[in-house]
């Protein structure tokens, strides 16, 4: 068996001043090249997952280890997007795509002299998310849609081994969640870089990932690890399917019977 | 397009409105000069003694700035610690709370002791005014920074200083600004009130002892003298607060 990327043995965290732990017992693996979906209720401490898995926060107890070493510090080799684009309204499109090569090594060191170079990977990002020709404008701009893309764009300029994803499409009307869908299905295609993607919509989480984790209330726990063997490339039609149906049905079922 | 227009007059036509009622009263009720000047009797003194008047509202206005400037270094440093680090956040806002409550005439005897009357004692006092509004907004703009944002920096190894000067300072910049514009008229009021009591030179002495000369209409050219200095380094510093951060008033002009 190949070396996981990510490996949690026995992990919980409890944040300072709160009884009991956000999270609890949570054991897995992932591969690299995986696409991983979390799925549960709100409060499940999806978040506090993404939070052990990048180093942001230690666990209380057991282990995290990513491509064979303990992780003690944030990690450099992750992306980021949020629900929310948090992009910065005071620079350009293509600059909010640059920052992270402004700060992450090896590229800062060169960052002054590369920036043209930079620039134009950040260019052909942000064409591939069909952002061609937005980069000069500035965030307020764009709609809501395409902040998003600039977010993912800026998650990735790095070429990160991992891409988190927290809730990226939560706010976004349906119609341009599912392109986005498509969207990260290309990109992830291209690229084959690891991603978590948290979410509390199944259908996004069927869609797109290789394995799905259910976890359960507070404190999260995971309840089942469901993988999906729909077969690539998947297409937006096969959320219509009945086989699609019955996965995100039994997937229902689960957190369903967690509430109860 | 006329009604847009109109509101770039407003100041004006009201101002002028406001002038011409006052006039009016003083006129017809034949208000003693002694009691409430009229404008006009107060436009008289403006240009009679407007050598005097010139030399006091210059050293006034230098004064201000000098306050002022020193407001904005400590503001800015003071701010800066106090949104970055809970620590100092804990320890000293309580502290700049109750002094901030404390009227600054009452430092003023202090200063005179240690420094003697005049200029010190008013840069001081326009200084002791004027910052805490800058601390305040300075160390909010740094406090609301949205947690996402700085894991997405913290998890690129991004040192505090990083989110400091990528975020932190650019984001706090319209607070900062919006800032300005108060401090600098609190450190008008700064250097006036110790003028007032503690100087031989100034606008704030200019009053006071037209006042004992019971010279009314040059008091009130004082006062029109400040009004205006005070609202032309206001209008400055809302031109630069525009022009530095427009991105922050990006519904003032459609598109941007």
């Amino acid at each position: 068996m190949t070396q996981s990327l990510v490996d949690f043995r026995g992990v919980a965290l409890a944040y300072e001043g709160q009884a009991g732990y956000a999270v609890e017992d949570i054991t897995l693996s992932i591969e690299p090249g995986e696409f991983v979906a979390i799925v549960g209720p709100s409060g499940c401490g999806k978040s506090t997952f993404m939070k052990l898995a990048t180093g942001l926060k230690p666990p209380s107890k057991g282990t995290v280890t990513v491509e064979g070493a303990q992780v003690d510090g944030p990690l450099k080799i992750v992306g980021m997007a949020f629900q929310a684009p948090t992009l910065l309204p005071w620079r350009t499109t293509l600059d909010n795509v640059l920052l992270p090569l402004e700060i992450v090594q090896p590229y800062r060191s060169t960052f002054k002299r590369d920036r043209a170079k930079f620039a134009e990977r950040a260019r052909a990002l942000l064409r591939t998310v069909g952002l061609d020709g937005y980069g000069e404008k500035f965030p307020w701009e764009l709609s809501g849609g395409m902040q998003q893309r600039a977010s993912i764009c800026r998650a990735l300029v790095h070429q990160p081994k991992m891409l988190l994803l927290d809730e990226p499409f939560g706010a976004l009307d349906a119609f341009t969640r599912e392109e986005l869908w498509c969207l990260l299905r290309d990109l992830w295609s291209e690229h084959r870089f690891t991603v978590i993607l948290v979410t509390h919509d199944l259908r996004e989480a069927v869609f797109l990932a290789d394995t799905v984790y259910v976890m359960s209330p507070r404190p999260g726990r995971i309840l089942a690890r469901s993988e999906i063997d729909l077969p690539r490339p998947r297409d937006l039609d096969v959320t219509y399917t009945d086989a699609f149906s019955q996965i995100v049905h039994d997937l229902r079922d689960r957190i369903g019977r967690s509430r109860k | 397009m006329s009604q847009k227009r109109l509101e770039n007059w407003a100041p004006w036509l009201v101002t002028l409105a406001v002038l011409v009622v006052w006039q009016a009263i003083c006129s017809i009720f034949k208000v003693s000069d002694f009691i409430f000047p009229s404008p006009y009797t107060i436009a008289l003194s403006l240009v009679e003694y407007a050598k005097p008047i010139a030399g006091h509202a210059w050293q006034t206005f230098w004064t201000t700035m000098i306050g002022f400037a020193v407001a904005v270094a400590v503001g800015l440093g003071l701010g800066i610690a106090v949104g970055t680090s809970r620590f100092v956040y804990r320890g000293l806002y309580p502290l700049l709370i109750a002094f901030n409550a404390i009227p600054k005439v009452a430092f003023v005897p202090i200063l005179v002791v240690w420094f003697g009357i005049g200029t010190i004692p008013a840069v001081l006092t326009a200084f002791l005014i004027s910052f805490f509004p800058i601390v305040v907004n300075v160390a909010t703009g740094l406090a609301t920074l949205e947690p996402e944002l700085e894991d997405v920096l913290r998890s690129l190894g991004a040192t505090k200083a990083d989110i400091l000067w990528k975020v932190g300072l650019p984001r706090s910049l319209p607070y900062f600004f919006a800032s300005l514009k108060v401090s600098i008229t609190l450190a008008f009021i700064g250097t006036i009130v110790s003028e007032t009591v503690a100087s031989n030179e100034g606008i704030g002495y200019l009053m006071m002892s037209a006042g004992s000369s019971m010279k009314m209409p040059l008091v009130f050219a004082g006062l029109a003298v400040i009004g205006v200095m005070a609202m032309a380094m206001y209008e400055l510093f809302a031109v630069l607060e525009r022009r530095m951060t427009s991105w922050a008033h990006r519904g003032d002009h459609a598109g941007g």
